[in-house]
């Protein structure tokens, strides 16, 4: 056991360093050094423990062999996960990340809560590492990162960030929804018959699930929060067209899924964009997705898992949340504009052009779009040289 | 929009957890050994902190599954929920889980780790190593949906 130990300790060290000098020698722009930075401090820490592997080997106490290959596969693990997730992002680095890179810099600057937090972008469906304790890795298609259209669902991603940051508020506003869920949908159940435990059962799947949903409408709301009009639109586009999937879920699915049913997402975000003064694009998104769902023949089955009773105490949840974890607002950053600007907009304004600009012409759309990522690349590479 | 989120949280807290006790694990064998362990007393402390403080949020999980299996968990996530029902699945399975983690209740083990005693070292360990196991479990899933499988 001892010798295999060895070996795998031996073989991550090897790789370790092979990792090391793959992301040495490659330059990275500024919004990047800050996560180069972290990621050889991570691979300085895995390797201080197989040394400290190397050193309980070294004891030959017999008594400690499963803990060192608990060790060890711990940090096999780690590595595993950093070399195939938190490395690609400096490895596969190029040109057109460097608008990605900026949009998200900018945001994050903009938040106490993520200044200075190192952060990276990858491929990927859209999606994000958010946590706390390590950098924030942003995945999207490789198509959209080539395209300002669908870069305010960035800001979607990061409410998961915001969330995470304000963890246990978080979950108590959740956890105060859930009570409320429980109060239509349980107390209700006093006979303890079979037919009542299984209504029961349903009833704590639906607000179990609820605990997750809730996480995703509120990144929903930070991404209108921050976007304005651009994240309904983006959103609206990006997933009306994945299929029958985004207007109705068979119920033994719905049980422990992640997101929300699309069209109830539109719904409320529809909802909240009127009270943000988008009564317009509001109108415009649910016309589209209710002509879809008519269609497809959808009328809105969501077997339990939503009704109308469940709505005002969610809007009340979500509008807590977004107190609690403070976003900026697009209507201050967002002042209308013709054209972009780089050295007088903002990136709220330019994600807002982008989609009018694309609204009103699509033909001329994708020059003008490729002239601003020309733009960023060319001022990027006079200051990284990459 | 995945929920990639839930399972870089999952793995982290998992790994976390599993390093935490590790170290308690070989601190104790060694100790008892007279071997240097090359940890710390103040190491040794933060961890078991991190351990206790862990074993209280699975607490209060662990009592309202086992109060009534149909009654919604909530304030949690998915991974926490589902990791709060395999704890009290794994009362049942004896032949695997032997320790005093399972035989007993939680607060005993949260005293165990607050104990100098000699005596409780044993059981403490055993105790530990059990958690681990039901934690690998859950970590061995968090990183395949991360990196999947070859």
């Amino acid at each position: 056991m001892r010798e295999i130990l060895k070996s795998n300790n031996d073989d991550l060290l090897r790789e370790i360093r092979l990792s090391r000098s793959q992301i040495h020698d490659k330059p990275v722009p500024n919004e990047l050094s800050l996560y180069k930075n972290w990621l050889d401090g991570y691979l300085d820490h895995l390797e201080k423990l197989i040394s400290e592997n190397f050193y309980y080997l070294s004891l030959n106490e017999d008594s400690i062999i499963p803990e060192i290959l608990d060790k060890t596969q711990s940090i096999t693990r780690d590595f595993r996960v950093l070399s195939s997730r938190f490395l690609p992002p400096i490895v596969r680095l190029n040109n057109t990340d460097t608008l990605c890179l900026k949009i998200l810099s900018w945001l994050h600057g903009n938040h106490e809560q993520s200044k200075g937090k190192p952060f990276a972008v990858s491929d990927g469906v859209f999606s994000i590492y958010a946590s706390k304790e390590i950098p924030l890795i942003y995945f999207l298609p490789t198509s959209s990162q080539q395209s300002l259209l669908h870069t305010p669902l960035f800001f979607h991603e990061f409410g998961h960030f915001l969330y995470a940051f304000h963890k246990q508020e978080m979950d108590d506003l959740v956890k105060g929804l859930q009570a409320d869920l429980e109060e239509y949908l349980i107390i209700p159940f006093q006979q303890n018959d079979s037919k009542h435990s299984k209504e029961k059962e349903k009833a704590a799947s639906i607000i179990e699930t609820w605990f997750d949903w809730t996480q995703e409408l509120f990144c929903d709301a930070v991404g209108l929060h921050i976007g304005g009009a651009s994240y309904l639109h983006a959103f609206s586009h990006y997933l009306r067209m994945i299929g029958r999937g985004s207007f109705y879920v068979p119920e033994k699915d719905l049980n422990k899924s992640s997101h929300p049913i699309s069209w109830l997402r539109v719904m409320f975000l529809a909802e909240r964009a009127v009270r943000y003064g988008l009564v317009e694009e509001a109108k415009d998104i649910q016309s589209d997705w209710n002509k879809i769902a008519a269609v497809l023949g959808e009328s809105g089955n969501y077997h339990g898992y939503f009704k109308d009773q469940y709505r005002a105490p969610i809007i009340e949840t979500v509008d807590k949340m977004i107190v609690e974890a403070n976003p900026i607002y697009f209507s201050d950053h967002n002042l209308p504009v013709i054209d972009f600007d780089p050295d007088v907009n903002n990136f709220i304004q330019l994600v807002n052009v982008a989609w009018t600009k694309y609204k009103s012409d699509i033909n001329s759309y994708s020059a003008w779009e490729q002239s601003i990522f020309q733009h960023y690349i060319a001022a990027s590479e006079k200051v990284t040289d990459y | 929009m995945e929920n990639k989120w839930l399972s870089i949280q999952s793995f982290q807290r998992n790994q976390s957890l599993l390093d935490y006790i590790n170290k308690v694990v070989i601190y104790l064998k060694l100790t008892g050994k007279n071997l240097d362990s090359k940890i710390s007393i103040e190491e040794v402390n933060h961890a078991k902190s991190i351990i206790g403080k862990f074993l209280t949020k699975l607490n209060g999980l662990v009592v309202s599954v086992e109060n009534d299996a149909n009654d919604p968990l909530t304030g949690v996530d998915l991974k926490l929920r589902s990791f709060a029902k395999s704890f009290v699945d794994a009362r049942s399975r004896r032949t695997k889980f032997k320790s005093p983690l399972f035989a007993s209740n939680i607060e005993y083990i949260q005293n165990l780790l607050n104990s100098d005693a000699d005596e409780s070292r044993t059981a403490l360990i055993d105790s530990l190593n059990d958690l681990k196991l039901l934690l690998d479990e859950q970590v061995s899933l968090d990183t395949k949906e991360i990196i999947s499988e070859i």
